[in-house]
C-alpha cells in the first residue's frame, strides 16, 4: 500500500515516485485486469491505460478513502470503457435466465488458478465483465447495470449464463484431466 | 461422495488475493507516455473548438453590450472647435483612383487526396477499430486487439452454441453442424479441457474455434513492435472466420457486430482515436520550420462607431477592400500545433459617407495658400446641417475661389481614411484534420505598426487631402481568429487558404465614438517546410 508521501510526490509528477508507485500497486491491478480482459495482451493494455489515467488524475485524489480502491475503480472503468458496446449473442432471450439458480461444482482444489483464470477469460465479453464485477469485485447488479449501460435484468441473466459456462468448463476440465490421469 | 460447492465461492476464494507481475514493457510504455506528456501536452481538438467558440461568444457579447451603451451615448452635443489655420491651397485635381485592389488569385483548391500510403494505413487502422482503446502508445500488442476481438466473437458463438446445445439440442445441432469446414485434428493443438467434450458433442464448432484461436493468440505475446503488421493482420485475420462460415447464426452475429461498430463514437472514443493518431505521428515527429508567402484581399470595416467623431457614427460606411501581402515563418510544436509569425503589409480604408466638413476660412485670403489640417471636430453629419450658408453647388465641386470665399462653410461628401500597417502576428495554428488535406483553427495576436495615414474629404468629383489623422495610434494590436484549409502537394510544399477575422484593439488615441474596427481577410499562399 503506497504511503501518503509517495502519492504526494506522484502528484508533483516525480518520476521516481511514479515508478515506485507503479511497482507497488501494479501486481494487484494487473491481477484485476487479467480477470476483466480476454487475454494477457488486452490485460496489459488495460493496465497501461489505467496507469496513464492514474498519473494524470492523481492530483484529484484527496486522500478520502483507499488509494488502492481509487486505482481499482479506474482500472474497472478503463476495462469497461474498452469493451463498452461489446455484445453477447444469444440464441435465447437474455432476460429469460434468472440468477437465482444455484450453480454448483464438485468441491475440490484440483483446478489450478491459471486454469480458472483462463476459464474466466474464455467467457464471452459481457458474461466475463458481469461475472468478475459481481462475484469477484462485489458490485451489485444495479451498479453493474449503470456502469455497463445495460438493464439489471440483463446483468442478472449474464451472470447466470457466466456461471453455467464456468460450471461446464470446470466439469469439462475435470473430466479430461481425470481421463488423462487415468 | 464429494461435496458440492457454489461456483461463485470457488472463484472468490481462488482469486481473493490474486496478483500477477506485469511484464516490464508495460512500465516502459507508461514511462514513455509520461515523458511525452511532459514535453508537450496535446490539446484535444474539441477543447480548441470550445475555446474558439467561447472566445467568439464572449467577444460578441461584449460588442453587443457595448453597442447598447453606445446608442445611449449618441446624443452628445457637437462642438465645432475652431482652430486658426495657415491656409494654403492644395491642388484640386488630385483625384485618385479609389478603386480597391482586389486579388482574384485566391482560388480554393480542394482536391482529393491521393497516394498517401502512410496515412492510408492509418485510415485503415482507425476505421477498423472505431471503439478501440484509450491507448496513447500502442507498443504493447496492438496486433492482438482486433484479431482477438473477432476471433473471440467467433469463439463466443461456438462456445455458446455448444453450451446451449444442451438446452436446445435440436435447433443447435441442426445449425451448427454445417459450420465445420476445418479438420478435426486442429483441436488437438489446444491445451484444453474444453476441447474433448466439445469434440464429442459439437465437433464442428469446437474445431473451428480451435483452428482460429491459437494461430492468433499465440504470436501475440511475443510480438515486440507489431504496429505495422497490425494493419495487415487485422484485415486478413479479421475476415477469416466470416468468409468460411455460412451459417445463419453466424451471419446474424456478424450483422450484430456491424451494428456495434456503427454505434456513434463517444467523445472518449474520438479522443482515443485522436490520441492514437497523434502518438503514431509523434513517433516520427521532428519539429520543422516552414516559410510562407501569402497575399489576399482584406475587407476592413467597423462593428460600430466611427473613427471620426460621435456626430457621424451613424452615417453610412463604405467598407474598403485592400490587398494584403507578406511573408511568414512557423515552427511545428507538435504534429498538430504550429506557432507562427511573419511580416505583412496591410491597408485599411474607412469611408464615412454623408458628412459635411467644416472649413475655417477666417484667416484665409486669396494671397495665402490654403493649408488644410484635418480636424475631426470639423466633420458633421450633412443630413442635420440645415444652414442656409451651405451651398448645394459645393456638393458636386469646389474650387480654390469657392474655398476662400467667405460664403463657403463646408464641403459635403465623405471622409476617406486610409491606414497602412505593418503587421507582425504571433499565432497558434491547430490542425483539426492533419493529413494531406488539412483543416485548422488559428488564433493569436498581431502587433500593428502604422506606416501610412491619409485622410481626405471627397465627393463625386473632387478630393481634398487633409493630411494625417493624428488620432490613430502608431502602434496597436489585433486579436486574430481564423480557419485554415491546406493541401500538401509534397512533404515540403503545400498551399493554403485562410479566412481570418481580426479585431483591432486600441486603434485610436481617443476613441470617443466607440470605433471598433475589424478586418476580414482571405489569405492564400504557399508553405515550404524545411
Amino acid at each position: 500500500m503506497p504511503n501518503k508521501k509517495l502519492i504526494k510526490l506522484c502528484q508533483k509528477n516525480d518520476p521516481k515516485a511514479q515508478k515506485e508507485l507503479y511497482h507497488a500497486i501494479s501486481p494487484k491491478l494487473y491481477g484485476s485486469c487479467l480477470r476483466y480482459a480476454p487475454n494477457k495482451a488486452e490485460a496489459q493494455d488495460i493496465l497501461q491505460d489505467t496507469f496513464i489515467i492514474i498519473f494524470k488524475k492523481i492530483d484529484q485524489f484527496k486522500f478520502k478513502g483507499s488509494f488502492e480502491g481509487w486505482c481499482k475503480r479506474i482500472a474497472v472503468n478503463t476495462a469497461l470503457q474498452r469493451f463498452r458496446g461489446a455484445k453477447v449473442y444469444d440464441l435465447v432471450n437474455e432476460d429469460q435466465l434468472k440468477d437465482t439458480e444455484v450453480v454448483e461444482v464438485e468441491e475440490s482444489d484440483d483446478v489450478p488458478l491459471q486454469k480458472l483464470l483462463f476459464m474466466v477469460q474464455e467467457l464471452p465479453e459481457r458474461y466475463r465483465l458481469v461475472f468478475t464485477m459481481y462475484v469477484m469485485d462485489g458490485y451489485s447488479h444495479k451498479e453493474i447495470a449503470e456502469m455497463m449501460k445495460i438493464t439489471t435484468g440483463t446483468s442478472k441473466s449474464n451472470l447466470a449464463r457466466a456461471r453455467k459456462h464456468l460450471q461446464l468448463m470446470v466439469q469439462t476440465w475435470r473430466e479430461s484431466h481425470n481421463s488423462n490421469a487415468g | 461422495m464429494s461435496k458440492k460447492k457454489n461456483i461463485d465461492k470457488l472463484f472468490q476464494e481462488e482469486f481473493k488475493d490474486f496478483e500477477a507481475q506485469p511484464p516490464s514493457r508495460v512500465w516502459e510504455a507508461i514511462e514513455k507516455d509520461l515523458d511525452k506528456n511532459k514535453k508537450a501536452r496535446v490539446i484535444p481538438f474539441w477543447w480548441v473548438l470550445g475555446g474558439v467558440a467561447a472566445g467568439l461568444s464572449i467577444l460578441l457579447t461584449c460588442l453587443y453590450v457595448g453597442m447598447d451603451k453606445e446608442l445611449s451615448n449618441k446624443q452628445q452635443p457637437f462642438v465645432n472647435s475652431e482652430r486658426p489655420s495657415q491656409t494654403k491651397t492644395t491642388p484640386q485635381n488630385a483625384l485618385k483612383n479609389n478603386e480597391a485592389h482586389f486579388n482574384k488569385g485566391a482560388v480554393p483548391y480542394l482536391k482529393k487526396r491521393t497516394n498517401d500510403t502512410q496515412l492510408a494505413t492509418e485510415d485503415t487502422k482507425v476505421g477498423s477499430e472505431p471503439l478501440n482503446n484509450l491507448k496513447e502508445n500502442s507498443n504493447v500488442n496492438t496486433r492482438a486487439k482486433l484479431p482477438l476481438k473477432s476471433s473471440d466473437l467467433a469463439a463466443e458463438k461456438s462456445s455458446d452454441g455448444s453450451y446451449n446445445a444442451q438446452e436446445q439440442p435440436k435447433q443447435l445441432y441442426s445449425t451448427s453442424k454445417g459450420t465445420n469446414k476445418k479438420p478435426l485434428g486442429a483441436s488437438a493443438l489446444k491445451d484444453n479441457f474444453i476441447a474433448a467434450p466439445i469434440k464429442e458433442q459439437e465437433a464442428g464448432i469446437a474445431s473451428s474455434e480451435n483452428s482460429t484461436k491459437p494461430s492468433i493468440k499465440e504470436p501475440v505475446l511475443e510480438t515486440p513492435d507489431p504496429r505495422k503488421e497490425a494493419v495487415v493482420n487485422n484485415t486478413s485475420i479479421d475476415r477469416g472466420p466470416v468468409q468460411t462460415v455460412e451459417d445463419d447464426v453466424i451471419e446474424n452475429a456478424i450483422a450484430a457486430i456491424d451494428s456495434t461498430k456503427k454505434n456513434l463514437p463517444t467523445l472518449e472514443d474520438i479522443a482515443a482515436q485522436e490520441k492514437k493518431e497523434d502518438s503514431i505521428k509523434e513517433n516520427v515527429f521532428k519539429g520543422r520550420w516552414a516559410a510562407t508567402t501569402q497575399a489576399g484581399p482584406v475587407y476592413s470595416n467597423s462593428l460600430s462607431g466611427s473613427s471620426v467623431n460621435n456626430e457621424v457614427s451613424d452615417n453610412g460606411k463604405n467598407p474598403g477592400v485592400q490587398l494584403s501581402y507578406g511573408i511568414g515563418l512557423s515552427y511545428e510544436l507538435s504534429p498538430r500545433l504550429r506557432l507562427r509569425t511573419g511580416v505583412h503589409q496591410i491597408n485599411m480604408t474607412y469611408n464615412t459617407q454623408g458628412i459635411n466638413y467644416q472649413v475655417n476660412l477666417s484667416i484665409a485670403s486669396r494671397d495665402q495658400q490654403l493649408d488644410q489640417v484635418y480636424n475631426a471636430s470639423a466633420v458633421s453629419d450633412a443630413s442635420t446641417n440645415t444652414s442656409d450658408l451651405f451651398n448645394e453647388t459645393f456638393e458636386t465641386g469646389f474650387s480654390e475661389q469657392e474655398l476662400v470665399s467667405n460664403q463657403f462653410q463646408g464641403i459635403k461628401g465623405e471622409i476617406f481614411q486610409q491606414l497602412g500597417y505593418l503587421e507582425v502576428p504571433l499565432e497558434l495554428q491547430y490542425n483539426l484534420i492533419n493529413r494531406k488535406f488539412k483543416i485548422s483553427v488559428l488564433g493569436g495576436v498581431s502587433a500593428l505598426f502604422l506606416t501610412d495615414n491619409t485622410v481626405a474629404v471627397q465627393n463625386a468629383n473632387q478630393r481634398l487631402e487633409l493630411g494625417e489623422d493624428a488620432n490613430f495610434n502608431d502602434f496597436n494590436q489585433s486579436a486574430n481568429f481564423g480557419l485554415g484549409f491546406g493541401y500538401d502537394f509534397t512533404n515540403q510544399l503545400g498551399a493554403f487558404i485562410e479566412p481570418t477575422f481580426k479585431y483591432q484593439l486600441s486603434t485610436l488615441r481617443n476613441n470617443a465614438a466607440a470605433f471598433r474596427p475589424y478586418t476580414i481577410g482571405i489569405h492564400s499562399g504557399v508553405i515550404y517546410r524545411f
